[in-house]
């Protein structure tokens, strides 16, 4: 039992549960005040240990809003959003890799030139020009999201696919008259699986940095919500009056991406189909 | 002597055209090149070839995944790229396969009763309960008890899982199985058992076979006929028997002679061919095999390709000039 | 027997005595060889015969000191190559062994040789690691004899062929160059001619039967084919999960096998010349290296099981040791007569 338990990064796991998942289910529980409350009274409180109050332990903002209950609730965008991203730029992606590696030729050739092209394009500048279209929202920033990470997905899980549909058994499934939805989903989609689990993973990071890019910017999340991004955006100019600010937030996202990053990396050397042959 | 054969392949031939490449001086491959043979109910034909001699491609003609160039394919006497959809979903359940790999025919994500079950999930119809009588049925034919069916297939040795694959070919009640190689992958305690198990099935669900093999040793067994191939002809057929008793073709001569027989006191009456097998995108002039024959006869083995002569009354075609006495008329002039 | 032992002028070029080697596999250790002693002379070839998992693979890697170190580890024994024990030698000592006194030719040609260089290069790399910077000119000449002894034809033009522009037969005929171009005393050839086509294995065994007497070699060859023993070896140790459990010379193994397990494989073997109603077959699977039945451990797939066999493993008759002697056999039936 304990053997099993060995090399689990329990360190990663614990900073995500305390810095996004806690906050993020639970913010209206956890969070000492309401995060959009301003009150220039209070304004740019420095944090407790700098000598603030117990009340603004990580200090207010220029507003005078809780820094420490903008954080919390800013985690509810982070979980949202990578759910929703990955869980929609994963099916998306998988399905078109599944796809591309079972039918080859044309089709191949059509869906893996558009993941070069996807990989070609800056996702910040194909953000920027969105926003220029329409409004930044929400459903932009998930629309983003999806757009960069479905190659990712397509890619790799074509390349399994491909080896997969040469194997014997998918051959014997054609052979019985297996139709292709089936020989899809029931032999070739288990064994990639595990890959899709891990790249999802592995991709949050990715999908926590990018949405908190935009949002830095202005062309994700828009205001007033607490999304990361923008709280670090937000501290810019006081940067050297009230560094903390702009800290705080930032530290939240480094933490995050870098637990996610462990997990990631954990669970491909426990996945790993190569690794769990031998 | 009416009867049709459960199979019956006729001029069959497979080009393929590389697409070159960059430099592409694509030069057409005669994959398969003009092939006849016949396997009557019941029976079992054995092909056999080194590799590159096309019997890979044959295998794809036959299971109908892939269209051939010219020639047919006839299933009980219809054309397999004639047939209608309803006609193509029973020629999907009439014709199975055995692969040479354990290891790679078995989806290792789904348990041993839906590996097993597949052809009748596929086809419908069946309810649980009657496929899960099949899958004892079979499973108890092939050696296997009913409980392995809830296991995965990594829980099982090599000579289980062929087991298991044949169990799978013979659930949706076939009447001709393509078996690839079907022991060689296997350790050598193993394969007799699975060759015993191909005969017990034959003799009690009076299956027709395919064999597909590179040696001629572990063919003699199961083959009522045997067809050599070289190079995407068939150079020699005719009764086991009497193939494996007086061979006719340089080729099968030295095929048999290379079935090394386990006796130390035996190997100096080998022939030992020199070179391998050509190229099949730029085969030599003539016969084939004349580079590498050790019994060329004539000018004429260099320049023509030898016509199919006929032996022993029908039984017997060979494809070179020596035979050429020994018989009464000629077939055709390939 | 004694009387062929003495008359045995010169000691044998390899000596295994004893070895036994363990493998960590998910957290235990197995034991893959199991106490294997034999000994090859020069100009003799001794055919190892096993089914996957009998340990013949790994007995080979052991005297090349090739055993995967994370792994493999050697629990006992000696491997002595002209009396020098080679289990002793560090990495840098052992990898001149393996350049120059022990060659070797591994089951598949496609991948055993190096795709970007030359088969001329690769066989002279052999050469330039003996001879220094100075003899360089006369390289060139010694890989194009080297290709000639492999009976490769034009090998001036050969020469300079990637292994992608050769076929399996030729590409094997290389690594077979590469194996000899070091003069070594040992060849150890893992399952060479098993990726080969049945006429092309004749072929191969053949020159290595020539080169092999030519050159006054000691070869282990390891194979799961009796055709291929029958061919090319003088004598022969079969085993079985990890241990011999028959050696002796050729001739005997072939006309009197006195193990059941040699008999049966004997009798499997299809014959072209006759077709019986069923193939004498071995009931049952070989052991997992997991669950080695205690006493002699083919007893539960043996036709001739007696009540002690599950009791005691059979040992190989110790007057038989280093097993040159003509013949014996690890089971309890001929321990009663």
């Amino acid at each position: 039992m304990l053997a099993k338990l060995k090399g689990v990064p329990f360190f990663a796991l614990a900073v995500l549960l305390i810095v996004v998942v806690v906050p993020g289910l639970f913010a209206e529980l956890v969070a000492p005040h309401d995060p959009f409350a301003a009150n220039l009274r209070n304004r740019m409180q420095p944090p407790l240990f700098l000598g603030g109050t117990t009340e603004f332990i990580l200090g207010t903002d220029r507003l005078g809003r809780d820094m420490l209950s903008r954080i919390i609730y800013g985690a509810r965008y982070v979980i949202v959003i990578s759910l929703i991203g990955i869980i929609l730029g994963a099916v998306l992606g998988s399905a078109l890799g599944l796809v591309a590696g079972y039918y080859k030729g044309i089709v191949d050739a059509l869906i893996m030139r558009t993941v070069d092209i996807s990989f070609a394009l800056p996702s910040v500048l194909l953000a920027l020009a969105f926003a220029t279209i329409w409004q930044p929202s929400f459903q932009l920033v998930i629309g983003v999201v999806v757009l960069v990470i479905w190659a990712f997905f397509a890619r790799q899980v074509r390349a399994e696919a491909l080896v997969i549909s040469s194997k014997d058994y998918v051959a014997r499934a054609q052979l019985v008259g297996s139709s292709d939805l089936r020989i899809l989903t029931r032999h070739i989609l288990p064994g990639v699986v595990n890959t899709i689990v891990v790249l999802a993973t592995l991709q949050i990071g990715v999908v926590i940095m990018l949405e908190a890019t935009l949002s830095f910017l202005g062309i994700g999340i828009p205001r007033p919500a607490p999304a990361w991004g923008l709280l670090v955006a937000d501290g810019r100019q006081l940067i050297v009056t009230a560094w903390w600010i702009s800290f705080f937030p930032g530290l939240a996202i480094l933490l995050t991406v870098l637990s996610v990053n462990l997990l990631g990396d954990w669970l491909r050397d426990r996945l790993d189909p190569k690794r769990l042959r031998s | 002597m009416a009867e049709v054969s459960i199979l019956e392949v006729v001029d069959l031939t497979q080009i393929f055209e590389p697409s070159g490449g960059l430099f592409g001086r694509g030069g057409k491959v005669r994959a398969v090149n003009g092939i006849n043979f016949a396997i009557p109910a019941g029976q079992t034909l054995a092909l056999v070839g080194e590799s590159g001699c096309g019997k890979t491609t044959t295998i794809k003609l036959v299971l109908r995944l892939l269209k051939p160039t010219d020639g047919t394919v006839r299933f009980k006497g219809r054309d397999i790229w004639e047939m209608t959809r309803a006609e193509i979903k029973q020629f999907r359940q009439s014709v199975q396969a055995v692969f040479q790999d354990p290891w790679a025919s078995l989806n290792p994500h789904m348990r041993v009763r839906e590996i097993v079950a597949e052809p009748l999930i596929v086809v419908g119809g069946f309810t649980k309960a009657e496929r899960q009588r099949r899958v004892d049925e079979v499973l108890e034919a092939v050696g296997l008890r009913s409980e392995h069916a809830d296991n995965y297939p990594h829980e099982f040795s090599g000579g289980q899982r062929q087991r298991i694959a044949i169990a799978t070919a013979l659930s949706s009640r076939p009447e001709l199985m393509v078996l690839d190689e079907p022991v060689s992958a296997l350790d050598v305690s193993i394969r007799a058992q699975i060759m015993n198990l191909f005969k017990e099935i034959q003799e009690r669900y009076g299956v027709s076979y395919l064999v597909v093999a590179h040696d001629l040793g572990t063919t003699r067994f199961l083959a009522d006929d045997v067809s050599v191939m070289y190079l995407g002809r068939i150079v020699e057929n005719g009764p086991a028997d009497k193939l494996f008793r007086d061979p006719r073709h340089p080729y099968t001569e030295a095929l048999l002679s290379a079935a090394l027989k386990p006796d130390p006191d035996m190997p100096d009456k080998e022939i030992v061919l020199s070179g391998e097998q050509p190229s099949p995108i730029n085969p030599p002039p003539g016969c084939a095999f004349h580079p590498r024959c050790h019994r060329l006869l004539d000018d004429r083995c260099e320049a023509i390709t030898p016509p199919v002569f006929t032996l022993d009354g029908e039984t017997r075609h060979v494809a070179c000039f020596r035979a050429e006495g020994a018989t009464s008329d000629v077939m055709n002039a390939g | 027997m004694t009387t062929s032992r003495t008359a045995r002028a010169d000691e044998p070029l390899l000596e295994v005595e004893d070895l036994s080697v363990s493998l960590r596999v998910a957290g235990e250790a197995v034991r893959a060889v199991d106490g294997v002693s034999f000994c090859v002379n020069r100009g003799e070839t001794l055919g190892i015969v096993g089914e996957s998992g009998s340990g013949k693979s790994m007995t080979a890697s052991a005297i090349m000191g090739i055993l995967p170190d994370k792994i493999a580890e050697i629990e006992s024994g000696s491997i002595k190559l002209d009396g020098e024990d080679l289990l002793v030698l560090g990495e840098r000592a052992m990898q001149k062994v393996r350049g120059r006194r022990i060659g070797m030719i591994l089951q598949d040609p496609h991948t055993s040789l190096n795709p970007v260089f030359s088969s001329g290069e690769q066989i002279g790399e052999v050469f330039r690691m003996q001879a220094q910077a100075k003899a360089r000119p006369s390289i060139k000449q010694r890989v194009v004899d080297a290709l000639r002894d492999v009976h490769i034809a034009a090998p001036d033009v050969r020469s300079a062929d990637f292994p992608h522009q050769m076929s399996g037969g030729m590409k094997q005929r290389v690594v077979g160059a590469i194996a000899l171009a070091g003069d070594p005393d040992l060849v150890i050839a893992d399952e060479p001619t098993t990726a080969l086509d049945v006429t092309v294995q004749s072929q191969y065994l053949k020159l290595l039967k020539e080169l092999q007497r030519e050159r006054n070699i000691g070869m282990i060859f390891i194979t799961h084919d009796f055709g291929v023993v029958a061919r090319i070896c003088d004598k022969v140790a079969v085993m079985y999960a990890g241990r011999i459990v028959e050696a002796g010379d050729v001739r005997t193994i072939f006309r009197t096998p006195a193990h059941p397990y040699t008999q049966a494989l004997l009798a499997t073997v299809p014959s072209v010349d006759d077709k019986p109603h069923r193939l004498p077959a071995i009931e049952g699977q070989p052991p997992s290296l997991f669950s080695i039945p205690e006493g002699c451990s083919f007893a539960p797939r043996c036709p001739k099981r007696m009540e002690m066999c599950s009791e005691a493993p059979p040992m190989l008759p110790s007057e038989n040791e280093p097993s040159s002697g003509p013949h014996g056999a690890a089971c309890w039936l001929l321990k009663d007569s």
